[in-house]
């Protein structure tokens, strides 16, 4: 079976790879030393001098070309949106290597680059013949977008006065709406918190970095600055100054290579964890050199606070740490597919590398941030994974990649801005039911994504709901966080999750207490069903589910009974589960 | 060497066939809408040469030189067994007379010295990487390998009360990692109270069946309008639950059906309970149990292996008795395993002879394996005087894991996609297996 579903071209990765020392194989080849009694005992990887950079990596600026014919009308079912003026496509072929992304010449505002994500996406489709679902309808988007932007389920009131409006500009003055209010930061700290803070610290209070990550992103600081902060912070670990929590542990800091592999897969969308220890097998660029280049930029940190204080914090020293503390072998830091600065041996190199990383010099930075927002909310990035850039897996849309990259660039990093034009867009505002029988349907846009509820999206859903209580969210989150990363587009919870939602006592009393007040308030049956159905699934019922329902509860007594199973039967259902 | 100039829809489907694999792995029922409570089809012909595993894993570190590797610098003091020449520590008295059955390898060489990064290292083989690809445990393997598609309980389970002090904790290690959650192990941290939410709401079976078959008419106009795997899984994964609180094979999970005079044989302490759950466990096929015995971080002089031996010795030799009674030692494979073991180094400096310190130490140390059909009696490897390096046959993570495949029958060749379209064989190579024992 796997061999029929291998491709050819990922048969020559396999046989690539089975060819290479993967890190295991390597480790467990011979024993290799490790300080004997360290409680911490590092891998020591050894890693050969860097190798000059390679000079054209980075390549030059091609002047823009003509905007191209305008797109042709979306089918007929979606609403006809006034085409406008869209930027100049760069380049027709998907590019070899990553091109620098300089601010947009053509500065769009959101609507305009909504429009123009729509005739990207909408060439693609052409060019494959796909035909698109149609948009989704009212009830769809409301929970969408609430998920999306709030990581959570709308209450009846929002719900009912988004449904029962006649605005026909209500879906935009929606997502207005919730980009002002708090929740959107507290949901993109949140989230930021989890790609950085990875697990618990022990005796680290990484409380702090969240609150500070939910401030920066409801104050819409713009991405540069606060990715800067996030590589260059120095200083005592305060509530003002927490951008280094993420590099700390509780008696040191993490080690070069893990501060790599997060820098780098979070802030630049590149993953190369695996060229710490071969050359990467299946992405040519990266050599070991280019890691421990990368590497170097981290190797002087000391989690003392300034002065010798004791404090906690984090600063650079003039050396590189102890051997034993330090897998990668000390190289000249040097930038990832670039050149190499130069330094002074007592300065901090981080401020130098968070300038590059955050200039258009880098080719990296604001397509990573780009096609992760886009990512969040499809489901799959424009290049996926996430953090999977490289040459030989080119995004799907590498023009739409590339005009996302300078719009944001030429918008100063406004994330609001491009969370705004994509909940904007037609391709995010489509049904998640199926176009047609093909499976690539999500992966072209044809259709959104149906993607599961994150542990944290399906927890404070019960939290609105009031059937768990706040306090419990570490604990349920963790229990649902199974699998080794955040992949909303597979279904990941396994019987234990299940026994949980289905038999659980605590979420059973919830519900009950939910009905009581329900059924205190007197209110005629079909009202209640359809409190029910909009506080769970932010719609109200089809006729048929209203005929299915009150066949069951005239079988059942008492109503409280009733309406409890309905309720245990919604908050279980697929449509709950997941975010369509 | 890449033929095609862009090969991303291949470079997709590879990443994607994980999706695949999962549904596939939930058996042929997956693709019928309708009846998703009725139960799968039935048990297909059950092969005749199943086997188990239970992982005896002492969190903390068990100190070879007061268990299977007695030196001059021992506290304990070594006996004889019931095999001629083979000597362990007088703390072992009973699991000494069942020494046929054992194959103790002394030359145990390992790469990692922290507790939580040692687990890792021991349950897959691999070392840890921050923010790196997650790797699945051998249970996660074993579920994957042994585990039958339409079994009603999960194929992992790791059994253990969380640690109060030091040491590696419960299921640390014991992870699915890129093998997805239906490989993820279900813990138990109390063998006595089984396993958690497994009971109905208010006990009651058939309000259950009452709500779940609304469900499954709501689910039909849902499944209608939409498909995708997720919907798909959701609705498997539900009927796996169900179908495990409608099973019989469950009612291992209950341990007050077992007669007090076994639990008494086992040491009724919950370490002992734990001991007896798995061979409930066993008795009714699930392929892989963890029982976490805590609090072996002893690290200056023996306190706590003093206190802990006693019911180690009694809830292990007691386990080999009741599956040799019960005919299943020999399809049953104990392993007995730490993160690393102790004392070594201490013995080679200045103050060699004083030190008590008996620290963490991953050069040389010992393990076990017990039944399973191995050839037990025999010692494996060989450490010098003072335990601290292996002088003859190291044995490599991945060599002490292709041996446990060996033994279990699991190809460890096969190779898995480790969710990023990179090939992982389930052991890495250069293994050595430890064709002795087998």
């Amino acid at each position: 079976m796997t061999a029929v579903l291998l491709g050819g071209a990922i048969a020559l990765v396999e046989f690539a790879i089975r060819e290479a020392a993967l890190p295991v194989a390597s480790a467990a080849a011979g024993i290799e030393e490790t300080s004997p009694i360290a409680e911490s005992a590092p891998s020591s990887v050894e890693t050969k001098p860097a190798v000059a950079p390679k000079a054209n990596e980075v390549q030059a600026v091609e002047p823009p070309r003509e905007p191209e014919q305008t797109p042709p009308p979306a089918v007929p079912i979606e609403k006809a949106a006034p085409v406008a003026p869209v930027p100049a496509p760069r380049n027709e072929a998907p590019p070899e290597k990553f091109q620098p992304v300089p601010p947009a010449g053509d500065q769009l505002d959101a609507q305009a680059l909504a429009r123009f994500i729509d005739s990207e996406v909408r060439k693609k489709l052409d060019s494959t013949q796909l035909k698109s679902a149609p948009l989704a309808d009212d009830a769809e988007f409301l929970r969408r977008v609430y998920l999306d932007l709030h990581g959570i389920i709308p209450t009846v009131a929002q719900a009912t006065a988004f449904l029962d409006s006649k605005a026909p500009d209500k879906r935009a003055k929606l997502i207005d709406e919730l980009l002002e209010s708090e929740h959107y930061g507290r949901n993109f700290g949140d989230i930021w918190f989890r790609l950085l803070v990875n697990g618990p610290r022990e005796k680290i209070p990484v409380g702090l970095l969240r609150t500070w990550l939910v401030k920066q992103f409801n104050a819409n600081r713009p991405w540069d600055q606060l990715a800067s902060d996030l590589i260059a912070a120095t200083g005592p670990v305060m509530a003002d100054n927490p951008a280094m929590i993420y590099m700390l542990r509780a008696n040191t800091t993490l080690n070069s290579s893990e501060i790599t592999n997060i820098v780098t897969s979070r802030l630049l969308g590149v993953n190369i964890q695996c060229a710490q220890c071969h050359n990467h097998p299946y992405v040519e660029s990266w050599k070991k050199a280019d890691y421990a280049g990368m590497a170097a930029f981290f190797t002087r940190l000391s989690r003392n606070g300034p002065g010798g204080s004791g404090g906690m914090g984090l600063i650079d020293k003039a050396k590189p740490r102890s051997k034993s503390a330090e897998p990668v072998k000390e190289v000249p830091a040097k930038f990832l597919g670039g050149e190499q600065p130069k330094i002074d041996s007592d300065q901090s190199v981080r401020p130098t590398f968070a300038a590059w990383a955050t200039s258009p010099k880098n080719p990296y930075f604001a397509r990573a941030i780009a096609n992760r927002t886009w990512g969040h909310f499809f489901g799959r990035g424009l290049v996926n994974p996430i953090d999977g850039m490289s040459e030989i897996n080119p995004p799907t849309h590498p023009q739409l990649l590339q005009g996302l990259g300078e719009q944001l660039v030429a918008n100063g990093f406004d994330l609001k801005f491009l969370a705004r034009a994509i909940c904007n867009s037609q391709a995010y505002q489509r049904s998640s039911k199926a176009a047609d029988g093909r499976d690539d349907s999500d992966r072209l846009y044809a259709r959104m994504a149906m993607r599961v509820l994150t542990p944290e999206q399906l927890f404070d859903s019960f939290a609105a709901l009031s059937v768990v209580k706040a306090e419990g969210r570490n604990e349920f989150t963790q229990f649902f966080r199974t699998g080794d990363e955040d992949s909303v587009t597979e279904y990941e919870r396994g019987i234990p999750q299940l026994l949980r939602l289905i038999n659980s006592p605590l979420l059973e009393t919830g519900r009950q207490d939910i009905v009581k007040k329900l059924l205190a308030a007197g209110r005629p049956p079909a009202e209640l069903l359809d409190q029910l159905y909009l506080s769970v699934l932010a719609r109200r019922p089809t006729p048929q589910e209203r005929a299915q329902m009150a066949a069951y509860l005239k079988q059942t007594a008492p109503p409280a009974k009733g309406y409890g199973d309905v309720l245990w039967v919604l908050m279980n259902s697929s449509e709950f589960s997941l975010n369509h | 060497m890449f033929g095609t100039r862009n090969p991303h829809p291949d470079y997709a489907r590879a990443l994607a066939r994980r999706d695949f694999l999962k549904l596939a792995a939930l058996g042929a029922a997956g693709s019928s809408m309708s009846g998703w409570l009725e139960p799968l089809a039935s048990a297909a012909a059950q092969e005749g040469k199943h086997k188990s595993c239970i992982v005896l894993w002492l969190a903390g570190g068990l100190c070879q030189l007061e268990s299977f590797d007695l030196k001059e610098y021992s506290f304990f003091k070594p006996i004889e067994t019931s095999v001629p020449g083979i000597q362990v520590s007088d703390h072992l008295p009973k699991l000494a007379k069942l020494m046929q059955h054992a194959a103790v390898i002394r030359s145990m060489c390992t790469l990692e010295a922290e507790h939580s990064r040692a687990a890792y290292h021991m349950h897959t083989g691999g070392r840890p990487i921050a923010g790196g690809t997650v790797l699945p445990s051998i249970g996660s393997i074993a579920s994957m390998e042994l585990g039958k598609p339409d079994y009603p309980l999960p194929n992992y389970v790791v059994i253990g009360a969380p640690l109060t002090n030091g040491g590696s904790r419960v299921g640390e290690g014991a992870h699915a990692g890129f093998l997805g959650a239906r490989h993820e192990p279900l813990l138990i941290k109390k063998p006595t109270r089984g396993v958690e939410n497994l009971a109905p709401v208010a006990n009651d079976l058939k309000l259950f069946d009452q709500r779940a078959g609304l469900l499954n008419q709501v689910e039909q106009g849902f499944y209608k309008n939409y498909q995708a795997p997720t919907a798909e899984a959701h609705r498997i994964t539900l009927q796996r639950a169900s179908q495990m609180m409608h099973s019989k094979e469950a009612k291992a999970y209950d341990l007050s059906l077992e007669p007090a005079s076994v639990r008494e044989a086992y040491g009724k302490n919950g370490y002992g309970d734990g001991c007896v759950l798995a061979r409930r466990l066993v008795e009714v096929r699930v392929p892989f149990v963890e029982v976490s015995m805590p609090e072996w971080d002893n690290h200056s002089g023996c306190g706590y292996h003093k206190q802990n031996m006693p019911a180690f010795d009694t809830a292990l030799s007691a386990l080999i008795s009741d599956l040799k009674d019960r005919g299943l030692l020999d399809s049953t494979l104990v392993v007995v395993m730490s993160e690393f073991g102790r004392g070594g180094v201490n013995h080679v400096g200045p103050d060699a002879k004083s030190s008590e310190n008996r620290n963490h130490w991953h050069k040389a140390w010992s393990t076990a394996l017990i039944g399973g059909g191995i050839k037990g009696g025999q010692v494996i490897g060989k450490t010098d005087k003072k335990a601290a390096t292996v002088e003859d046959r190291p044995v490599t993570p991945a060599d002490f894991f292709a041996t446990i495949c060996k033994v279990l029958g699991i190809d460890y060749t096969k190779e898995n996609n480790d969710g990023r379209g990179r090939p992982m064989r389930i052991v890495d190579k250069g293994e050595k297996p430890i064709l002795e024992v087998l």
